[in-house]
């Protein structure tokens, strides 16, 4: 295009908009929802408050198995006590002994891949 | 107006919205409404929907205003917007069209549409030139308007249609080709440049 031509393009008058234009678009602004700055910050800080819950929540399961093993590995004095004999000698999973044992081990893993996957939960909504 | 006062303008009245004064945005679409208008305009070359689009344009800047970067002009983050919503009314209105059996996109619609620029234009050459533009099809159009009379980059234009920048180097390509043929008559701005 010739300069010629975009200044001629630039310089095309622009017609009036229509008188109630502004008029309109106030009155469609005043009916919109609530909207300051306040608002806009809690939307901002909510996934970086939620990223954080979420990494404690993983990081107290990751304790709480933590504890519980090396309680009943001290417990029962060394290791092999907290693999199953029906698994065998050289059996490698680990089955505590008694029932409340388990459901603390249970409740930690929960935690801990609930605590993993909540951004991606977060990203999914 | 000066840009600067216009930038003041903008900066005090977006500080005011984000505080909760909705009514300080009026000074914003006080400032930009013919502009804004005459964009939606060229793009759509339909008052009515020109006016639909300009009135759309706002209330999604003012409900997006946090999206905005204050240290970027207003008016360009604002066209893209209108821009944006100028392309879906125009894709809105061919399909109303095709399910109708209307041709659009014609030299011959274009013609049969009232084009309230096109009374205005006193220049004859002008004229010419606004009848050669509004005749392009629309994504042409679109990417003639925004290159050279909004000033965005090929970068930018791609970025707010969507679209790749070759998309729109070809687009341009493909207007400027038309618009030479088209204002052979005027050899003071038909010539290849």
């Amino acid at each position: 295009m010739t300069e010629s031509m975009e200044s001629k393009l630039a310089r095309l008058p622009e017609p009036a908009p229509p008188a109630a234009l502004a008029a309109t678009v106030m009155a469609r602004i005043a009916r919109a929802p609530a909207h300051d700055s306040a608002t806009a910050d809690r939307r901002a800080r909510r996934p970086e408050t939620e990223s954080i819950l979420g990494g404690l929540w993983a990081f107290i399961g990751a304790v709480l198995v933590g504890v519980v093993v090396v309680q009943r590995w001290l417990a029962a004095g060394f290791a092999s006590e907290l693999v199953s004999s029906r698994i065998g000698d050289g059996g490698l999973v680990l089955v505590p002994a008694d029932g409340w044992t388990s459901l603390v081990l249970c409740a930690g893993l929960a935690l801990y891949l609930l605590g993993l996957f909540a951004p991606l939960r977060r990203g999914r909504l | 107006m000066t840009d600067d006062a216009d930038r003041s303008t903008v900066r005090a009245a977006v500080e005011a919205v984000r505080r909760g004064d909705r009514e300080a945005f009026a000074g914003i679409v006080k400032l930009y409404e013919r502009r804004l208008y005459a964009l939606s305009l060229m793009v759509t070359r339909d008052p009515a929907g020109a006016e639909e689009v300009a009135q759309d344009a706002f209330v999604r800047a003012f409900l997006h205003l946090d999206a905005y970067d204050e240290r970027r002009p207003f008016y360009p983050w604002l066209s893209v917007i209108a821009v944006r919503l100028a392309q879906n009314w125009l894709v809105r209105r061919a399909r109303v069209s095709s399910r109708e059996g209307a041709e659009i996109e014609t030299d011959t619609a274009a013609a049969a549409t009232p084009d309230p620029l096109h009374e205005l234009i006193e220049d004859e050459i002008d004229r010419a030139l606004w009848r050669a533009v509004s005749a392009l099809p629309s994504g042409e159009r679109t990417a003639v308007i925004l290159h050279y009379r909004q000033g965005l980059s090929v970068a930018e234009i791609a970025s707010a249609l969507g679209v790749t920048t070759g998309t729109v180097k070809t687009q341009l390509f493909r207007a400027r080709r038309s618009l030479r043929t088209k204002l052979e008559p005027f050899p003071a701005v038909g010539s290849s440049g």
